[in-house]
């Protein structure tokens, strides 16, 4: 009897480890192309999830605005044709486009675009408290007025159209329609998103047919999952380039359009002091913790606007606490902190190429007797603690934003500001943000959105530190990437160029 | 039919202060599921209206008490995180870590015994030395990275799967069991060494006994002793054990579900603790507790089953 059940056991394991031995890996041409993501995304909701990165590699796909940004960082017309603002930028006037379809085969019309704008005031869409009214002159004319001067408002229109009533019951959040190159076909929780070749698209689409997002746990899942052949592309940090073999794939190397930070909390001591901040600053060598950590690939920042804002940035800031250990103790000694300081930096642990970074920092700021000691915390107590409590004495982060205006990475810093985490406190800084939003010249608002950066700088809000190299690495089979200056991957650039 | 009685009072008792452990937990831990869902470009009005929109900004004590009543009446509430009904969730996760979990434990059974037995059988021999090795190994090293060791060396060196391709068993059946072998047998490895320790040493002991003595003396082969007497008696010693086993595979499929990729359970637990998902975690620690009561229960019942001198209605 024991025997026969032993046997039936043993037969049961053979099965199934025959079964593991079968063949895997019989492609047809007709594969999707699978991209693996690090994380998984919130949901499609485009009233909300624009917020975080991972949900718009997705929605960026299946989501337009009127407007839509281009690689240039200008925004381009999509759902409307045309646009025009009067003299003073208060009033914005749309045409919308024609033959506009939604995934439902449904023509966009004036309908639900006034549902649309009226769904992401009601959501707290940043910008869209500055509306003052919105109508239509006609079946193709929007007007959109304003409560002030905005020149850079067009920024707020890449929100999501969609069709009036979809979303009553946030139907949305698991099921998208838009009007984007490809439209939504599966989402399999926790695992992966399917998105297939929208036909009827008013532009030029993408050649794939079809895209499976794969949710992978992190980078490490990500580096396996390339090597085992379950993915066929994927993003990710510089570090990660070194255990690619570059004769098996395609890498593009990018920035990821965000200023990493090493954020001292000013109204926490030491850092309540401008010298012990900018005695940091001059002991932190940026260019070296590139170079160590990310291979040097990136570039080395000095200001929250990220090179790819081109307008708005400021080389002249990259160098402009230069390493300088002589400096950073004269400053410590003046600030009262001659035999050195001990301070923690918590770093959302979700994150290791921070982790990574902070470590490499920690032993720059060793020379000057400074010890930073780091902490890791989940990403929720991060959120909670850190940046909404602000209760923290140093951390490190990449903010990105939302929109590819420089107020995207700019407010924050504003001393009222509900997100200036920092706790940034300059009048004088606050002064020169407020005349770049009233500007309606355009070379004005340059210059007074670099002056704020400049006070930023001479301030030390933080040290910052670069904007981290970003590769996207597809196999041999595929090419072609899109560089936005936000978090974006537009799956329309990508191109299949051989069999398997 | 009292011994029924009073363990489904204890199964009740554990179910609601684990519960309320759970609650406990998650007033002490910061965090905010509409900021997690919104990140950091979120406006404090975005902020407000999807925690309006989710009912997170009612106090924690006020979601428990209407997680719980509605609980009992067999509702599980909604998943703040995943926008859909828990109830929904389950029943696409629980056939996963189920397989998972039953293909690990026929694993460790169909090892665990044969090895046990050759164990106590090898003792004094140079055998015995190379599997106290080999079982010492299978319990020191650690789950996780007995997983990277195995996608290293049989996936991406010799090729015998495709780490990170998972199948689902709703496409197609053989292909998603091929899926859990080996996370299942990266589960069943150090499962399997503690079960060849624990028949080991109860066969060792048996056979000091005084009734192996007398069978030998009657004159029984030592296979007969073997197989007729002792390993009968050891059994016994080791199948409280298996509870304990099924715990271990249970809470290991956590870690495997999350190295793997596979979309099971374990990894719905760690999307809705990250996430701060009151209702989804608490339910999913409930289903945990269930089984693992449930099957020291069975297990209790199959003891007295091989061995009737154990009383049920005693106190244990």
């Amino acid at each position: 009897m024991k025997k026969t059940i032993l046997a039936m056991l043993l037969t049961a394991v053979m099965a199934v480890s025959l079964a593991a031995c079968g063949g895997s890996g019989n492609s047809t041409s007709s594969d999707p192309f699978i991209y693996g993501l690090a994380g998984e995304i919130t949901d499609f909701d485009p009233f909300s999830s624009g917020g975080t990165a991972n949900s718009r590699t997705i929605t960026f796909n299946i989501f337009e605005g009127l407007v839509k940004v281009s690689t240039d960082g200008s925004v381009q017309p999509a759902v409307a044709e045309a646009v025009e603002k009067n003299e003073d930028a208060t009033v914005y006037t749309f045409t919308l486009r024609e033959g506009v379809k939604f995934h439902n085969g449904n023509a966009v019309t004036m309908d639900d675009v006034l549902y649309s704008i009226q769904k992401a005031i009601d959501a707290g869409t940043a910008g869209y408290n500055e509306i003052a009214s919105f109508e239509a002159a006609d079946d193709r004319t929007l007007v959109v007025t304003l409560n002030k001067t905005d020149t850079g408002f067009l920024d707020y229109f890449t929100q999501a159209i969609v069709p009036a009533g979809s979303d009553d019951n946030g139907e949305m959040v698991l099921a998208p329609i838009g009007t984007g190159p490809y439209k939504f076909q599966e989402y399999e929780l926790q695992d992966h998103v399917t998105l297939v070749k929208f036909d009827d698209y008013w532009g030029e689409g993408g050649t794939l047919t079809e895209i499976v997002v794969k949710f992978l746990a992190d980078q490490n899942a990500q580096l396996t999952n390339f090597q085992s052949g379950a993915i066929d592309g994927f993003g990710g940090y510089g570090e990660m380039g070194e255990q690619i073999n570059e004769e098996n794939a395609t890498i593009i190397q990018t920035l990821s359009n965000m200023s990493q930070v090493l954020a001292l909390n000013n109204s926490v001591e030491p850092f309540t002091d401008v010298k012990v901040r900018q005695a940091i600053a001059y002991a932190v060598d940026s260019q070296d913790v590139l170079d160590t950590v990310n291979f040097g690939i990136g570039q080395v920042v000095g200001s929250p606007v990220p090179p790819a804002l081109t307008k708005y940035y400021m080389p002249e800031l990259e160098d402009y606490y230069h390493k300088d250990n002589d400096k950073a103790r004269a400053l410590l000694e003046e600030a009262g902190y001659k035999d050195g300081l001990t301070f923690t930096v918590r770093i959302p642990s979700n994150y290791p190429v921070h982790v990574h970074c902070a470590e490499k920092i920690a032993s720059q700021l060793e020379e000057v007797g400074i010890t930073m000691q780091i902490e890791q915390i989940d990403w929720g107590t991060w959120l909670e603690n850190v940046y909404k409590g602000r209760d923290y004495q140093a951390t490190m982060i990449s903010v990105d934003g939302a929109t590819v205006s420089p107020t995207a990475f700019l407010a924050r810093y504003v001393s009222d500001s509900k997100s200036n985490f920092m706790n940034f406190n300059s009048p004088a800084y606050d002064e020169a943000y407020n005349r770049a939003l009233a500007a309606t010249d355009e070379a004005e608002q340059i210059a007074a959105f670099k002056e704020a950066q400049q006070i930023i700088a001479d301030e030390c809000a933080g040290v910052f530190i670069e904007d981290i190299g970003s590769l996207t690495i597809y196999t041999r089979e595929y090419e072609g990437y899109k560089s936005y200056p936000l978090t974006a991957m537009d799956f329309t650039a990508v191109k299949k160029i051989a069999e398997k | 039919m009292k011994y029924f009685l009073r363990k489904t009072l204890v199964l009740v008792l554990t179910i609601f202060s684990i519960s309320l452990l759970t609650f406990f937990a998650f007033h002490i831990i910061p965090g905010d599921p509409a900021s997690l869902i919104l990140g950091t470009n979120a406006t404090e009005e975005q902020v407000a209206a999807l925690q309006e929109q989710l009912g997170t900004n009612r106090p924690l004590s006020e979601q428990y008490i209407s997680w719980i009543t509605g609980f009992v009446r067999g509702d599980f509430g909604s998943s703040i995180r995943y926008r859909m009904p828990v109830s929904e969730l389950l029943k696409g996760r629980l056939p996963v870590t189920l397989s998972l979990g039953l293909i690990a434990l026929v694993m460790i059974l169909a090892a665990g015994i044969p090895l046990g037995i050759l164990a106590a059988r090898w003792r004094g021999k140079p055998g015995e030395k190379i599997l106290n090795i080999l079982t010492m190994l299978g319990i020191s090293v650690p789950n996780f990275f007995l997983c990277i060791l195995i996608m290293w060396i049989f996936g991406l060196i010799l090729h015998l799967f495709t780490p990170g391709d998972y199948v689902s068993y709703t496409r197609s059946l053989p292909r998603f069991l091929q899926s859990l072998f080996w996370p299942a047998l990266s589960i069943a490895i150090p499962q399997t060494a503690i079960l060849v320790k624990y028949i080991r040493t109860a066969m060792l002991e048996e056979l000091g006994e005084d009734y192996v003595r007398t069978a030998r003396g009657k004159g029984a082969g030592e296979t007969w002793i073997l197989y007729g007497h002792v390993l009968k008696n050891a059994i016994v010693a080791v199948v409280p054990l298996i509870g304990m086993i099924l715990a271990s595979v249970l809470s290991g499929s956590i870690i495997i579900e999350q190295v793997y990729g596979i979309p099971g359970m374990g990894k719905l637990l760690i999307g809705a603790v990250t996430s701060r998902d009151f209702p989804l975690t608490q339910t999913l620690v409930i289903y945990i507790t269930v089984i693992i009561v449930v099957t020291n229960f069975l297990v209790d019942i199959v003891i007295q089953v091989i061995d009737p001198r154990i009383r049920l209605s005693g106190r244990s």
